[in-house]
């Protein structure tokens, strides 16, 4: 029985570009994110692919509320949480919690273990101190380190070892719903393995929910209950996870799946992929974003933008042609 | 078979003299590139890939990089014996290098053509029209669209994909016999990579051209390899054809990195993990360097570093596991 | 005790040895001068170094109402270091709250704090002290004041540029994710990260410090007689430059070894602190 914890309803973000210092001129807009319906599960995986500068991270930054949206809603436990503030906002911080990609860049190096994992449970005003130094003993037999490390710094760790102490810092509040923003893309291949049996242990430990932010198709699909695929800030196919392997629809699912997909010594470059480069998101092409490169395009898909259809139980796309 | 392998790696050692001591980057590699042949580098970081290409192109930063030992001989002459400004003649022009991060390999306040043309002056002594004409011919031969708008462009006008491809463009520019790619791949995204990859396999082929591909992305190797060795702590542990490496890796970190990447396996269970830390290069055990991760370590295993054993057609290994089978 | 030789590698050893017998001496240098620094001695006058008078050796000399210049050195190397100190803390205190708060906030508060610096760098640092005390008047805390006001916008401007490079950092988009407080992260995450920056130009901005109050008091706008003080030694003896060269020559000279030797050790402490060369 499952009960949707996240939902997201037509999500807009638009930065304008501005030239000048003090009389400013708008002379254009980066849709980072441009219309977006989104729902997630308790206790699932929901993975977003696509590549660099398509709006994946400015979505997970208007989830975790980094950034309000320009239009759209979003709705977590049945309650909008645009706009919050106040004591509710910070419940919601302690609900919805982040693990980031640079193991490095994610931990300030003049803190110790026990400050860094002790930081988003002071702010969520909820746990008392002793309460918290309790919770630091538990979280780090968690992530598989000793007690002591909690006097250590950042730099006396390796790459994996940092990243399971940001994963045990998002814990630390309890959380319902964590966004994995490309959590295993900065690590060393034989520890990538590590981290992410590790989070799906927690997973299933304590019936978290993820967001999974990630551009490596194999993590996805190991991780993933479902799988959406984004593209210049739309999403042009969402399906579970082995549907969306064994059987995708669009154009550019198929390219990505393609291009991923040799593993293996003798294979050749697949017809299907894409022509051109990925275009600016400040020129985002009219009708289907994808007209420009796809390898199937007709003259409509020139003119119009395709309405994003379930075409069989569980499988949406967003293509003139399916 | 010895016949003129283009590139011959004979013992390299190269180290970095810290405050903290000696970090033993590469220890003792040795490896043969072919004409014509696609050698993979692979490891993580600590393995020394980075540094042995490095070594070849005598850039180890100073004072507290050297070569203290070993030959890097290029079509039979030894590298390590030449002057700098012999080096600085052949880099760029005989062995060229693709670096990683096209955001930060480009000089943002020169346009593309400007940079491109650089090494064209300087190597070739291409000036004025001809060397914009050859920059136009490049940009397109790595498939970048209206290569002269492009020209006049700067980087920040263009996507990493393209970057990395005008970065290719570059390496190819004067001709080189050998070409070394950094890790080009690791900064793209999948589609782009893929775009990269075939790319340069298509003007490797034409033009008969050495290549040293370092990386740590199997997938990479796949595509774009003929031959592999596998790096770990400084030192090689095994080298194979690309067939052999997938079908019948040998050593026991090669089968774990195998295991351990989740597009080979199927399972949605719990995937294998190699356990433990990448090694500390400061404080580099006795005998083999992987086996305190090893899960079928022998005793043998930490007392001395095991010998090279042969197992097949160009397929050798440095493992105690098949030392008797020689 | 290996901790300590660890941080201390590489230190200028003469740097540092007279920057420590110049701080001991800005402790204890009244009581150590083997005189007076204010008695009076007429008649043991314009003494060359290493002569006698009725008191006994002069190693540095007297000067023109008898007093010996070597106690007069040690008595004002207080003056030098507590001034020089207090104007760094102070232009360094109001340096970075603005640079921290023009580097986070962005914005106008940025563009604002930014234009008032440009007028400060505009403006010559010691003309502008010079009016303010022409203004505000001479005297010990008015003068540390006149520096930390006059001071404060190099120290704005870098650690602007430290903040602008910290701010983007992920623990600290982590920070704002897990609701913490502004106040918290600008004290917990910002503040602790610019402080190698902070100490680094706080040491090199000393020996200019010591230089200012030397010739704020040159001129008579500094620390008044009859406290000891280099900078007033030193224009003191401009009368007797050439019949009496000890004077100056010797506050002066102090000067400049403190001056040289905070700069030298400013270099090597940067080098030290920072984090590509760091030791983890």
């Amino acid at each position: 029985m499952t009960e949707t914890l996240l939902e997201i309803r037509d999500l807009k973000k638009h930065f304008p570009i501005t030239k000048g210092r003090l009389f400013m001129k708008q002379t254009g807009t980066v849709k980072a994110v441009d219309g977006i319906d989104l729902t997630i599960q308790k206790g699932e995986t929901l993975g977003l692919v696509g590549e660099s500068g398509c709006g994946k991270t400015t979505l997970g930054n208007l989830i975790l509320l980094l950034e309000q949206p320009t239009e759209g809603r979003i709705r977590f436990e049945s309650k909008e949480i645009t706009g919050l503030s106040g004591p509710e906002l910070r419940e919601y911080k302690a609900k919805v919690q982040a693990v980031f990609q640079d193991p490095y860049s994610s931990l300030n190096p003049r803190m110790k273990v026990k400050s860094l994992l002790m930081e988003p449970m002071t702010a969520s005003g909820k746990m008392s101190r002793a309460r918290q130094i309790e919770r630091i003993g538990e979280l780090l037999d968690l992530i598989g380190l000793k007690k002591r490390d909690a006097g250590l710094y950042p730099h006396e760790f390796s790459g994996g070892q940092r990243q399971r102490i940001a994963i045990a810092r998002a814990l630390g509040p309890n959380p319902e719903l964590i966004v994995l923003d490309e959590p295993v893309s900065a690590l060393d291949v034989s520890i990538r393995s590590q981290i992410m049996n590790l989070l799906k242990r927690l997973q299933r430990t304590f019936h978290l929910t993820y967001l999974l932010i990630a551009h490596d198709l194999g993590v996805v699909k190991h991780m993933s209950d479902w799988v959406a695929v984004m593209y210049l800030g739309r999403i042009v196919e969402l399906a579970r996870s082995d549907r969306l392997y064994s059987r995708p629809q669009h154009p550019y699912t198929r390219a990505l799946i393609a291009a991923a997909a040799i593993v293996r010594p003798g294979g050749k470059q697949k017809e299907s992929a894409l022509t051109g480069d990925i275009p600016s998101p400040l020129a985002v092409p009219p009708g289907c974003r994808l007209h420009t490169r796809c390898p199937d395009a007709f003259p409509l898909c020139a003119q119009e933008s395709p309405e994003f259809k379930e075409i069989e139980p569980d499988h949406f796309v967003a293509c003139h042609r399916g | 078979m010895n016949t003129a392998q283009l590139l011959e790696v004979r013992n390299l050692k190269s180290q970095f003299h810290t405050r903290r001591g000696v970090v033993k980057a590469v220890d003792g590699v040795s490896f043969s590139v072919g004409q014509g042949e696609v050698l993979g580098i692979v490891g993580e970081s600590g393995s020394g890939k980075s540094i042995t290409c490095l070594s070849i192109l005598r850039l180890l930063p100073k004072p507290a990089g050297r070569i203290v030992a070993g030959e890097i001989r290029l079509n039979g002459e030894d590298l390590l014996t030449k002057s700098e400004a012999e080096m600085q003649g052949y880099r760029g022009s005989r062995i060229a290098m693709i670096p990683q991060d096209p955001m930060s390999s480009l000089n943002p306040v020169f346009t593309i053509g400007d940079q491109m043309a650089a090494p064209l002056k300087y190597h070739l002594g291409l000036v004025g029209n001809r060397a914009a004409e050859k920059v136009e011919e490049l940009l397109a031969k790595v498939n970048i669209p209206s290569p002269k708008q492009r020209s006049k462009q700067y980087p920040h006008q263009m996507s990493g994909g393209m970057r990395q491809r005008i970065l290719g463009g570059i390496g190819i520019s004067c001709d080189p016999i050998l070409l070394i790619a950094d890790e080009p791949t690791t900064a793209l995204d999948v589609i782009s990579q893929d775009q990269f990859i075939w790319m340069l396999k298509a003007i490797q082929v034409e033009r008969s051209l050495s290549m040293i591909w370092v990386t740590h992305d199997m997938s990479v190797v796949a595509k774009a390899c003929d031959r592999v060795a596998v790096m770990y702590a400084g030192r090689i542990v095994e080298t194979a054809p690309v067939d052999a490496l997938f079908n019948a890796p040998a050593h026991p970190y090669t089968i774990g990195l195998m295991r351990s990447i989740p597009e080979l396996s199927d399972s949605r269970e719990e995937l294998f993990s190699i356990p433990g830390q990448p090694p500390d290069l400061l404080n580099l055990p006795d005998g083999c360097q992987f086996a305190p991760r090893c899960d079928q370590m022998k005793p043998v295993c930490l007392e001395k570093y095991p010998p090279e054993t042969i197992l097949g057609e160009r397929h050798s290994v440095n493992c105690w596991l098949k030392a008797d089978h020689d | 005790m290996t901790k300590l030789k660890a941080a201390l590698r590489g230190i200028p050893v003469g740097a540092a040895v007279i920057l420590t017998v110049v701080v001991f001496l800005g402790f204890f240098g009244g009581l150590l001068a083997p005189y007076s620094p204010t008695a009076l001695n007429t008649p043991g006058m314009l003494l060359g170094p290493f002569s006698h008078s009725s008191k006994g050796l002069h190693i540095l000399g007297t000067d023109q109402l008898g007093r010996d210049i070597l106690s007069r050195i040690c008595a004002g190397t207080r003056v030098s270091l507590i001034v020089g100190l207090s104007a760094v803390f102070l232009a360094g205190a109001i340096g970075s709250i603005l640079g921290i708060l023009a580097g986070y906030f962005g914005g106008w508060v940025d563009t604002l704090i930014m234009r008032v610096t440009d007028a400060m760098f505009s403006l010559p640092f010691l003309v502008l002290a010079l009016v303010l005390a022409a203004v505000i008047g001479p005297g010990f805390s008015n003068i540390v004041l006149i520096l930390g006001l006059v001071g404060w916008a190099a120290y704005a401007r870098l650690i602007r540029g430290e903040v602008l490079r910290i701010k983007n950092e992920q623990f600290v988009k982590y920070a704002k994710i897990a609701g913490t407080r502004t106040v918290v992260v600008l004290a917990r995450h910002i503040f602790p990260n610019v402080t190698n920056s902070l100490i680094v130009m706080a040491t090199l901005r000393l020996g200019i410090m010591i230089i200012a109050e030397a010739s704020l008091t040159f001129l008579g706008l500094g620390v008044q007689p009859p406290t000891p003080a280099w900078g007033s030694m030193v224009a003191e003896g401009r009368m007797f430059l050439s019949t009496a060269w000890w004077i100056s020559a010797f506050p002066g000279l102090a000067i400049l070894l403190t001056v040289m030797s905070v700069n030298i050790l400013g270099d090597w402490l940067r080098v030290r602190l920072d984090p590509k060369f760091r030791q983890t």
